[in-house]
């Protein structure tokens, strides 16, 4: 308990350890400590610490990172997105779509290949493409996808497509290259799960849909966490950082002091 | 409930005392056990105001003192606490 104690000694200020230090040591040598008093001693070197040069440096570190979130919303340019929603419905009773499908039905549609055609038709992402970083671009245009979807009934699956861009044309445009190629998947496994019926007579129905029930809108501003929330969270992580900034800092000291 | 600097300044108004003996004093006429921080943290506020000041020592265990303003200022403290407590006894005697 002693050591546990001399550790937490770090937490003081070292302005107060120079002048109390060596009489606060007898105080825990003489006295039978407890636990209730390990908790004392740190409840102390925490007040001590925030009414000293602890708060000063937490609030910098925060009004830091608070101008920090400010001008990263100042500059950053303001993403576009747009959005269409596809319904498919199978032709086959009781073969019913299944997450799985989708997932492997979206990573088709998302593959390398169809999305370095639409950045080359596109023409997105030009300063990577001049480095020569292809990848990256995909990678970064992977990150501006988002594809979910729900299933209303066990044979329908409504899916959920966007694209954000700085651009809204270019949002629009992409989304709209993104709904037909899943459109395209839908009508591919529809056609596989048509051949598979084909083996069980009778569990062809009527005719499938792939409809498009909202086409790709155009590129409206996406939605963002209101900059008051950003900036007062990039507040609250930055007074943490200054404070385990300041702790270390102190320990440090103590630590070269002994 | 009553406050540390109180404690102190009643315990050094007997004679001076260091820390360790502070502590125990308190803990004898209270009943209420100052934890090292809260006592030093008492001790450290108290000097600043020139309540109590600090005595010559050769030995690692720093006596203190309560000084005039310190008296006086425990003086006023007691003395409201004493009314407050008259007070608040006579109000539950009534119901």
């Amino acid at each position: 308990m002693k050591t546990l104690v001399n550790w937490l000694l770090r937490l003081y200020p070292r302005s107060w350890l120079d002048r109390y230090e060596t009489e606060f040591r007898t105080l825990l040598d003489d006295a039978m400590l407890s636990w209730i008093d390990v908790i004392d001693v740190f409840k102390e070197g925490v007040i001590m610490r925030l009414t000293t040069g602890l708060a000063l440096q937490s609030g910098a570190f925060g009004f830091a990172a608070m101008a920090l979130a400010g001008a990263a919303l100042w500059f950053a340019p303001a993403p576009y997105e747009s959005h269409a929603v596809i319904y498919t419905r199978s032709a086959i009773l009781g073969v019913p779509k299944t997450p799985d499908q989708m997932r492997v039905l979206t990573q088709r549609a998302m593959s390398e290949k169809r999305l370095a055609n639409i950045i080359d038709e596109f023409d997105l992402y030009p300063d990577l493409r001049a480095k020569g970083e292809s990848e990256k671009a995909i990678t970064t245009m992977r990150g501006n996808i988002r594809i979910s979807s729900r299933f209303p009934r066990p044979e329908s699956v409504v899916t959920s497509v966007s694209f954000s861009d700085a651009s809204p044309d270019a949002a629009t445009k992409v989304t709209k290259a993104l709904v037909t190629g899943l459109m395209d998947e839908h009508v591919r496994l529809e056609e596989s799960d048509r051949e598979a019926s084909g083996i069980l007579p009778g569990r062809a129905s009527a005719t499938g849909t792939v409809e498009l029930i909202l086409p790709a809108s155009s590129g409206e501003l996406a939605a963002r966490p209101k900059p008051a929330i950003l900036v007062s969270l990039a507040l609250v992580e930055g007074l943490q950082l200054g404070l385990i900034v300041a702790l270390l800092r102190g320990r440090r000291s103590a630590g070269s002091a002994q | 409930m009553l406050d540390p600097s109180l404690l102190v300044l009643s315990s050094l108004a007997e004679c001076d005392k260091h820390g360790y003996a502070i502590m125990m004093d308190v803990e004898t006429f209270s009943g209420i056990h100052l934890g090292p921080g809260t006592l030093y943290g008492a001790i450290t506020r108290l000097e600043e105001r020139k309540w109590i000041r600090a005595l010559d020592s050769d030995e690692r265990r720093r006596p203190y003192r309560i000084t005039a303003e310190g008296r006086k200022h425990l003086k006023e403290q007691l003395l409201t606490l004493d009314r407050t407590a008259k007070v608040g006894l006579d109000r539950l005697r009534r119901i």
